[in-house]
This record gives C-alpha cells, structure tokens and sequence, in this order.
C-alpha cells in the first residue's frame, strides 16, 4: 500500500473527443465505413449504420438510468426477471418502443450477430421476429484448453465458414455488394485500435494510475465498437500519447491514490458510483479485465508480462482477400488466449492472478453479475485464489442493468469495512 | 420390471460400480446428451450421465455463484459429495456455459487423468449450414481421443454395434411412449421419466432387455382402473424431478408426454445408418429436436412440441422452467403464444433442485380446475378445454 501522497491530477484531454465518438454509434452517420442506408443490429457491421446495439446500448440504458422501465416491458411480455440483463434491458427498449438517444427505437433491416454465450442468438432472433426483418447470427465456439490442434482448427475453419456466408447472405438481404477493401481497411484499423488500446491498459500498471476505472468503462467502447474507423484509430493514437504523458508527468486520475483496486467482469452500469465512493478512500481500481479484453484479446503474455498483440502491419500482414481478412479476425480471438471465460475459472484464476500482479493491485473488487452467466464463470474460484494469494478481496452482488438487484448501501458498507480494517480512513465526504 | 427401473435410479451409483466389477470395463461420465454415445458403446465403455440428486444443497455455493441454473448446482453438488469417484473417464458436448462449469470442476477434482477427458464439441446452431461438416469433423476427434484412452482402433463393425445397441433402445423407448396415446396410458409420466433416467443410467443392452419384458408382459393392461384425469404434457429445457411428476400425478392428473432432456428429446429420433458412420452419428445429433441452446432461427423444437401435443391428445402443457436457463427463458413467451394459439393452456413453474410440496399443490390444483372448466370456479373463462376421461 502506498504512502499518503497527494498527486497531480488533471482532465482526460481527449474526454469530449471520445464522447463526441462514443455517441456516434447510436445516433450519428459516424458508425460507417461506408455509407450505406441498411441497419444492421449487431457486432459486426462493417459498413452497415448500427442500429441500437446490444449490449453496449443496454449499458447505456443503464446509464441513464432507464432500465428499470425496460426491464419491466420486458417481463411485462413474459420474459424472465432473472434473464441476462443486457438482453432484458435492450429488448425492454424495443417492446416500448423508446430509444434511449430519442425518439422511437430505431427499426432494423436485418438482425445480424455473433453467438459465443448461449443468450446472443436467442435474444437476436426475438428482435428479429419482434421487427419481421431477416436474421443471421454465427456460432463461435470458445475456445478450451483441452482443445487439440485439430479441434482448434476446426473451431476456426467453422468460424470463417459461417462469416463468409454471413457476407452473402447480407448481399442477398441488401442487395448491395459487400466492399472487401473497407472491410480489409476497417479490419487493420481494427488491430491497430485495440493494440493502442493495449498500450493504455498496460501503462496504467504505473503508480499514480493515469487513467480511474470510470474513465476506463467510458473509453474503452470506441476500440471495440468503433475501432475500425480511421477516425478512431487516430483517436487512439492520441489517447495513448496522453496517457503515456500523464505517466511520464505522473499525472494521476485520483490525485489521492493509496490503494489499488483491480476488477473482473461486467460492472453495474447504473451504479458507476461504486467506483467514485471506492475513491473517498484514496481506493482507485485500475484494471478490469471487461475494460481490457471485451471478451476478445488485446493483450498476449510473454514471460509473465501482458504486451499488446500487434497490429497486422507490424507482423508483416498483407490482406488481399475476404477470406484472408476474415481468418486473420477469427484468428485473434482464437489463438491469443489470454482472457477466456472458459469453466470453472482456473484459467480466469490465472488471469486475474496475474493483472493483479502487473497492476500492482492490493486487492481485488468481484462484482458476482446476476446478470451475466458468461462473465460470472468462476467466480467463487477466482475469489479463492486471489485470497490465497494473499489480495483482500471484495465482493459486492448486482446485476450490469439491474437496479434492483444491487443494494448499494450494503456494498458501501463493505468498502467501509475493508478500508478501515487497513487503516484507511475516508479523505473527503 | 417397473420396480426394476426404480431400483437403478434410485442406487445408480451402485449399479455402475456393479457393472465395472462385472465387466471390468470403463465407466464414461457425461454431461448433456449431445455426447455420442455410440461411440463410446462402441468402445465397449458404458457411458453414464452426470446428474444431480435433489438432495439439500450446501456445497456447490463455494464453487458456483448460485445465479446458475439449480439443474447444473444440483449436478455439482452430486459431485462435491463425492459420489461419482468411480467413474474413469469424463466427456462433455459444449452444451451450455452452466454445464461447462461444472464439467472443469469435475475435471479438476475428480482426479481423472488428462487422457480420460473428452470434448465432443457441438455446434450451437445445430442447423447451420455448416453445422455437419464441423460436427463430423469434432466427432472423428472425439473418436480418435475415445481410441486413444481404450487402446484400440474402433472398427465400422464397433460403430455398427454402437448405432445398433442406441437404436434399439431409443426404439422400444418410443414403443413405451406409443402406449400413452391411449385413453388410459398403461404408464404414468413418473413411470416414463424413471425409464428414461435409468436409460442414460444404466447399459442400454440391459435396459432393453428390461423395456421389452415391460412391454409384453408387464403393460398389457395395466392401469385400467387409474384415472386418467387431465392429460398434460410437460416441457422443459430439463426436468428431472420424479417426485414432482408423482406428486402432480396424485392431483388427478397424468403427464402423457414431454419435451424434456430425460424425456422424448433424449430418445426420438434414431441414427439413419449410413456407409459413413461418423457422419451418420452426427447427422443424427444434428437433425433430431434441438434443446432450447441450440435452436435457433428453425425454432425445430417448437414444431416438434405442437406436433407431439396434438397426437397426444394433450389438455394443458406444464411449461418447467429451471431459473437462470436463459436459453429457454428466451422460447418460453413465443412458445407459450403458440400453443395459445391452438387453445392449449400452459402453467408456468419455476424449478430449483428442491421444490416446496404445498405451493407446487396449488398451483397444478388450481390448473387442473381451469382445465377441468369448473364454471363456478375462479378460472371459469378459460373453461375452453374438454375434460379428462
Ligand atoms: S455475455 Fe452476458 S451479457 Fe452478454 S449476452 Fe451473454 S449473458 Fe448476456
Ligand atoms: S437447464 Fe438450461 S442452463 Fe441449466 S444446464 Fe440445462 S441448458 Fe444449461
């Protein structure tokens, strides 16, 4: 635990930027790579507008506090309380009709979405029969440490199988053909983004962290959702640049930080709060493996050390065709397991065993999700062996959109608790 | 013999054991149907599905945070009270992320070597255009890996007998379900589950040897003096509570049919041979009902439940939900429209490993009265539906 120190501390620069991006993705023109009149519910639009999303939308939503009413229309229409609360909170928005950017909630043209938790499909297809637009969604197996060569080939040849067919069947529903060199040009920039993102995830290993959790669940949604704009890679460039100033400046997020946090999992997008009370005690949580990841990989490890995978032009790749460009996506996501939610945990042990080392972390913050069966693997396990490696471990029940399903007077309880047990005492009210 | 089925289902564990004593083979524990399981009698191994007990759980809370689903808690908890110590090897069919967790617990704890562990990896889109190729593909791996642990290559003539020992099995099963049709279902739905559970119990040869002396000698007028009562149909992504059935089965209710997991999806459709016996077995896992995780844009399962509740002649459909299953969550409001829509009414029951006996009472009372259209009674609108006999 560090000394009582007061750090510099200043504004994220690029804080409105990145905004301005943010919410491009639900209500601008911004989302394209090319123009195209089609809206395309999903992930992976590549020059299709995106109509609402999933679950970043949801996240929203819960945001802004509206999911209450959602989840409500939701189980209104016979749908269960405890059901994933992304999908509950987004489908809450179509069956009102009420977009949470304004106005109604926009209409697809087709449904179209990756399946990797046992929700995705299911909940893409309601919306699809809700709207009676055509739907597509691609199966992507986990991959599992079991798995042989053979089955990891297999995973990946079923993936890049059904994403081509996904292109041919967006050109039939749309009648448009689909523009390989956008994709390709998207799909570098798709690399390059998450690789910067990477390099700011790693440089907030540094003590004072440049970048509080807060901030971290605000940014991280232009690499994943957006990074295959050029607009937005040269963002991230930029953003990097300012971290990597702020560190070298030690310019602080939380100019009192004394105890390090890091996270796991989905947080409660309605009670982002827990993170600024965290910080009444000079408490900042530094790292999350939701913020870092997104379930797919940005960073590999090499000799106990996380580094960001690199980009496609740093390994030499030249991309000429769909397949090529296609292969290389689903490779990413196969091959660099750092992050898997695969089972019980002892992978998702090692992982967050070891960002609370690289992070320099006195304990961990588990946030046990009602909501999310995916995120939630493992759990109890991971918990055990941060213990017995000796981080103080808090845990605090709720759900990512749920409001009811928190009780955060209880949660600020036990942060009360643990920091007076270390001898911590509240800086400010 | 029925007594014969409930004795195995009630020392399962004990019958495995027995069987590897007898037999000195190996004993493969599953979780999900979706393992080929003619692949592994192929290989002379018996093959056991994993389940829970619906005992008081205090375990499975330390390893599973318990908003998964109590079908899956239940199945940990078996496990943490260290019964299925016996088993020698493990296999899995990717079937969903509750499941999975529980498959690395028990691959982590229950010192079974790397060698004896297996993943028949299965498509979730089962009707994915490219669902076949990758399954035939996943299931030459799960053979391979099969080989591997017994030590010999198995033979198109080991699968023949594999396809054959499954079919026959799945065959009199459907002869057993064939006799619910009738105005007085010579089985009741209890009765059905408990053949069905010992079935993914015990070794197939057995158990049909066991059906088709219940089949001739023992249905053949059996029952006539039960009533019926409300001919219902239960569906579920799973259910194997028997002591539910039996306890609705004393309501003046009999459960004819299902679509259950340790039901009719288990058994129905039978693997069509073909020169490529790989492929054949796949195709099978492919094209019969899909569970609620792997249903997609077809929505195959919904047909399958109307088709079986019209030629069941089926009153009301008890719709068995285990909280958390989201996957099932997400069919239960368009299925529900459906068979709405054919003017057959559905109870809606949440499951969890132990069921309080006084709410569950009421609440299938108080069904079997709209059904029945007691026209004094509180449901007397919905009196649309005939009577039981
Ligand atoms: S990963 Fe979690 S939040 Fe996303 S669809 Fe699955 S259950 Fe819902
Ligand atoms: S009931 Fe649903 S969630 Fe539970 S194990 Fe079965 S499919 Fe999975």
């Amino acid at each position: 635990m560090a000394e009582k120190v007061l750090w510099k501390t200043k504004p994220v620069e690029c804080w409105t930027k990145f905004k301005e991006i943010a919410r491009e993705r639900y209500t601008g023109d911004g989302t394209t790579t090319t123009t195209s009149n089609y809206r395309v519910q999903g992930f992976t639009a590549s020059n299709y507008k995106v109509a609402g999303g999933g679950e970043g939308y949801a996240a929203n939503c819960a945001n802004m506090g509206l999911t209450l009413e959602f989840r409500r229309a939701c189980e209104g229409m016979g749908y269960a309380r405890d059901l994933c609360a992304y999908s509950g909170a987004h489908l809450g928005s179509i069956f009102t009709d009420k977009y949470a950017f304004g106005g109604s909630f926009p209409k697809p043209d087709l449904v179209k979405r990756g399946h990797t938790c046992d929700t995705h499909a299911k909940w893409a297809l309601i919306e699809a029969e809700h709207y009676g637009v055509p739907f597509f969604a691609t199966d992507g197996p986990l991959m599992y440490e079991f798995d042989s060569e053979q089955t990891r080939q297999n995973k990946m040849d079923y993936m890049v199988a059904q994403e081509l067919e996904s292109i041919e069947w967006q050109e039939k529903h749309t009648g448009e053909r689909f523009d390989d060199e956008a994709y390709i040009r998207g799909l570098y920039n798709n690399f390059r983004s998450r690789n910067l993102w990477a390099q700011v995830c790693i440089l907030n290993q540094n003590i004072p962290a440049p970048l509080d959790q807060k901030s971290i669940f605000s940014l991280f949604v232009i690499p994943f959702f957006q990074g295959a704009r050029d607009e937005c890679a040269q963002q991230m460039e930029i953003l990097r640049d300012e971290v990597e100033d702020r560190v070298k400046n030690h310019i602080a997020a939380v100019p009192t930080e004394r105890y390090r946090f890091v996270t796991t999992g989905i947080p409660p997008w309605h009670a982002l709060n827990t993170f600024r009370y965290l910080e009444k005690y000079g408490a900042v949580s530094v790292a999350c493996r939701y913020s870092t990841d997104l379930g797919t990989n940005t960073t590999m490890v090499e000799g106990g050390r996380e580094v960001p995978i690199p980009t496609l032009e740093e390994r030499g790749i030249v991309l000429k065709t769909r397949e090529e460009a296609i292969r290389c996506a689903i490779e990413r996501r196969c091959l660099y397991v750092t992050k898997t939610w695969r089972f019980c945990g002892h992978q998702g042990q090692e992982n967050d065993l070891r960002q609370a080392r690289l992070w320099q972390a006195d304990g961990a913050l588990l946030h046990y999700n009602r909501g999310c069966e995916q995120f939630s693997l493992g759990l109890p396990q991971i918990r055990q062996a941060l213990l017995e490696h000796n981080y103080d471990v808090l845990i605090y029940e709720g759900s990512s959109t749920d409001p009811r399903d928190i009780d955060q007077i209880r949660t600020f309880d036990r942060i009360d608790t643990l920091m007076e047990s270390r001898g911590l005492e509240k800086l400010n009210d | 013999m029925l007594a014969k089925l409930e004795e195995i289902y009630k020392n399962r564990h004990q019958y495995a054991k027995d069987w590897k004593a007898r037999t000195g083979g190996k004993v493969l524990g599953y979780f999900y149907p979706y393992v080929p399981e003619e692949i592994v009698y192929a290989a002379g191994v018996l093959p056991v599905r994993i389940m829970g007990s619906h005992e008081h759980d205090n375990l499975s809370a330390a390893y599973i945070y318990p908003m998964y689903c109590p079908f899956c808690r239940d199945t940990l908890a078996e496990g943490l009270r260290g019964r299925y110590s016996y088993l020698d090897g493990l296999a899995c069919a990717d079937t969903c992320m509750h499941m999975n967790q529980v498959f690395d617990w028990f691959v982590l704890n229950c010192g079974i070597p790397r060698r004896g562990t297996f993943i028949a990896n299965t498509p979730a889109n089962v009707a994915g255009t490219h669902a076949r190729t990758y399954l035939i593909k996943e299931h030459l791996e799960f053979k391979k890996a099969i080989e591997g642990w017994v030590g010999r290559v198995l033979s198109d003539k080991d699968l023949d007998r594999g396809i054959e020992i499954m079919n026959r099995n799945r065959q009199l099963m459907r002869q057993v379900y064939e006799t619910r049709k009738r105005e007085k279902p010579p089985i009741t739905g209890a009765e059905a589950q408990l053949m069905v559970l010992t079935s993914q119990f015990s070794d197939k040869e057995e158990h049909s040897a066991l059906l088709e002396d219940i089949l001739n000698k023992e249905l053949p007028g059996r029952n006539r003096d039960r009533k019926t009562g409300v001919r219902l149909m239960i569906v579920g992504s799973e259910d194997d509570d028997t002591a539910f059935l039996k306890m609705a089965e004393s309501l003046g209710v009999t459960f004819v049919i299902d679509d259950t997991c340790v039901g009719s999806r288990y058994f129905w459709h039978e693997v069509v041979p073909g020169k490529d016996r790989v492929a054949a077995i796949a195709n099978h896992y492919l094209d019969s009902t899909p569970f609620p995780t792997k249903d997609w844009s077809e929505r195959r399962r919904f047909a399958q439940v109307l088709k079986l509740a019209e030629e069941y002649n089926v009153q009301g459909v008890v719709l068995a939900q285990q909280k958390w299953c989201d996957p099932y969550e997400l069919d239960i409001p368009s299925l529900a429209a459906r068979l709405k829509e054919r003017n057959i009414p559905t109870l809606f029951l949440e499951f969890e490993p132990t069921l309080p006996r006084a709410p569950f009472t009421t609440r299938i009372e108080a069904f079997v009265e709209m059904l029945c259209g007691d026209e004094e009674g509180l449901f007397a609108e919905s009196s649309t539906v005939k009577s039981g006999s």
